[in-house]
């Protein structure tokens, strides 16, 4: 039997969302006060328009479901399901007020493509975008990368009631410390470090190749927001390939790389634990994977002779399979280059990079290294059990973070998720057949939306059937959420209707 | 030492730590491309 969820539960839903809400309201005034500092007037009205919105929204929720009730484990993964929609929905009001987007539609399938750090563009004319916008842009990737309600959680919440259930829903399973709240407090600490130390970085290479100081370190944090939290986006239409410049590329590789590591390692790493980055399961997975994908795509590459030199092929073969592999989606290359000039052979490494991805518990998409690492140690035991007499007792111990013994109930986890993402690859792949693309492609632009990567092979455009854009965004909520929440989003409208 | 220095200083190290750990990722995949294209 099946229980109808009450009305309290609903109020409770309501009242949360409300307040991520109204935090969604004050962050849409820091791109208006970018406008105001780049005197740019008009985008400074689209999104006070919008925070106004937010405020009303918000209000208007909170007051009316105002509640004391502790939230369960069902309302704080509803919570983080509905949130992401919303939050998709407010966020795409300034996109749309700019004029660049051809519809609604489409603005709202960019900011879910920032928030998800996915990276798949629609917007029309981006080198004329203002400069709030494209700021805008940039910062929904940072602020989705870390988590809406990890920075929620972070900034607003006083009280670790029920911020543990909303944690878990967005794809953290794990806490770094025992306190949700300085959990979330730590990921920005590491975030914000990061960005002083990018936004340098990147401004000075941007400053030698010849951009003016006020683009360069505006663009030195666009492109740090974009690679750290491994999204993908750029202030212009021609990607990295814009700045032409190896220095660039190098820095960029650094932060998409960093991005792709646990908020856990950096936290274990920054308190003197250092021999974490030779033990973890997970830095031995991604290094395997990174080398053993790269060389294939290399291999293939120098067959058809596509990049004879070392300088071309780490530029354009190293970028893209560790674009690919990260979740970042930076690109170096046209999209058209993907299905002119790139063999089958190159194309199934980037797709299975981009089908695994990074770290749990970083701002990376795809199956992640963890779960490959439980699944590979699942067969090796399956593999023992069946080569050792029958009465003996097999204990598999892996390292992540401490010494951990495999259980069952991790390997179904791991397995089940993987299986989800595995189906909605070829979901969104089938799709793209039956609109007429050829499958690997199609397999390529499906695994690039779940796994939140943002490469694409062309099939992306603002031309492209509406119920692929529809497709493609719930790919990629579903793909950045992982899955558990959104089925629970399910099991409760199935409730409203069928419960008793 | 203090324990805000330390703290500190751990920070850097465990930043140089994964600093360390990109140049190897980004060495060993030049010597993949050398061993390839020669």
């Amino acid at each position: 039997m099946i229980l109808r969820p009450q009305l309290q539960d609903i109020k409770i839903i309501f009242y949360y969302l409300g307040k991520i809400v109204i935090a969604l309201g004050f962050l849409l005034f820091i791109p208006a006060i970018i406008g105001f500092l780049y005197k740019e007037i008009s985008p400074i009205f689209d999104f006070l328009i919008a925070s106004e919105i937010c405020f009303i929204l918000g209000f208007f929720l909170t007051i009316s479901c105002r509640t004391d009730k502790d939230l369960s484990w069902m309302h704080g993964m509803i919570i983080v399901a509905l949130g992401w929609l919303i939050a998709m929905f407010l966020g795409a009001i300034p996109l749309y007020l700019s004029n660049h987007f051809t519809s609604y539609l489409d603005a709202c399938f960019e900011t879910m493509s920032g928030l998800a750090t996915t990276g798949l563009v629609l917007v029309q004319d981006l080198d004329h975008l203002s400069l709030a916008h494209n700021f805008w842009r940039h910062f929904i990737m940072f602020l989705g990368g870390q988590g809406i309600v990890v920075a929620a959680i972070a900034f607003f919440a006083k009280e670790a009631s029920g911020a543990f259930r909303m944690y878990v829903g967005e794809a953290r399973d794990e806490r770094i410390l025992p306190n949700v709240i300085h959990t979330a407090r730590f990921i920005w600490l590491v975030s914000f470090i990061y960005l002083v130390l990018g936004t340098i970085c990147l401004g000075i290479v941007s400053l030698k190749i010849g951009l003016p100081a006020n683009k360069a370190f505006f663009d030195g944090a666009c492109i740090f927001m974009a690679a750290f939290d491994t999204g993908g986006f750029a202030p212009y239409q021609q990607n990295i390939l814009y700045y032409h410049s190896f220095a660039f590329e190098l820095v960029t590789l650094g932060f998409m790389i960093l991005g792709a590591i646990n908020f856990n390692l950096h936290y274990a790493l920054w308190t003197g634990k250092r021999r974490e980055i030779f033990d973890n399961i997970e830095i031995q997975f991604l290094s395997f994977t990174i080398i053993s994908l790269f060389a294939l795509v290399a291999i293939d590459l120098t067959r058809f002779a596509l990049y004879p030199s070392i300088d071309s092929m780490f530029r354009k073969g190293f970028f893209s399979l560790i674009s690919a592999h990260t979740g970042s989606g930076h690109s170096t290359l046209y999209a058209v280059q993907f299905v002119k000039e790139w063999q089958p052979l190159a194309l199934i490494g980037l797709i299975l990079a981009m089908s695994i991805g990074g770290s749990v518990c970083s701002t990376t998409g795809g199956v992640k290294e963890l779960r490959l690492g439980i699944i590979w140690k699942g067969v090796t035991q399956e593999v023992r059990r069946m080569m050792l007499p029958q009465a003996s007792n097999i204990i598999t111990k892996f390292h992540h973070l401490k010494e951990m013994i495999l259980e069952d109930s991790m390997l179904k986890m791991a397995l089940l998720v993987s299986l989800f993402y595995v189906i909605t690859f070829w979901v969104g792949a089938i799709v793209g057949v039956f609109y007429g693309y050829p499958l690997l492609l199609s397999m390529f632009e499906s695994v690039s939306a779940t796994a939140n990567v943002g490469l694409s092979c062309g099939i992306t455009t603002a031309s492209m059937p509406a119920v692929l854009k529809i497709l493609y965004i719930l790919q990629m909520w579903a793909g950045r959420l992982e899955f558990i929440c959104i089925f629970v989003l399910i099991g409760f409208f199935i409730a409203l209707i069928k419960g008793k | 030492m203090h324990p805000s220095v330390k703290k500190t200083s751990n920070i850097i190290i465990g930043i140089f730590v994964e600093f360390g750990y990109i140049l190897f990722i980004f060495l060993f995949n030049l010597l993949i491309i050398t061993i390839i294209i020669k």
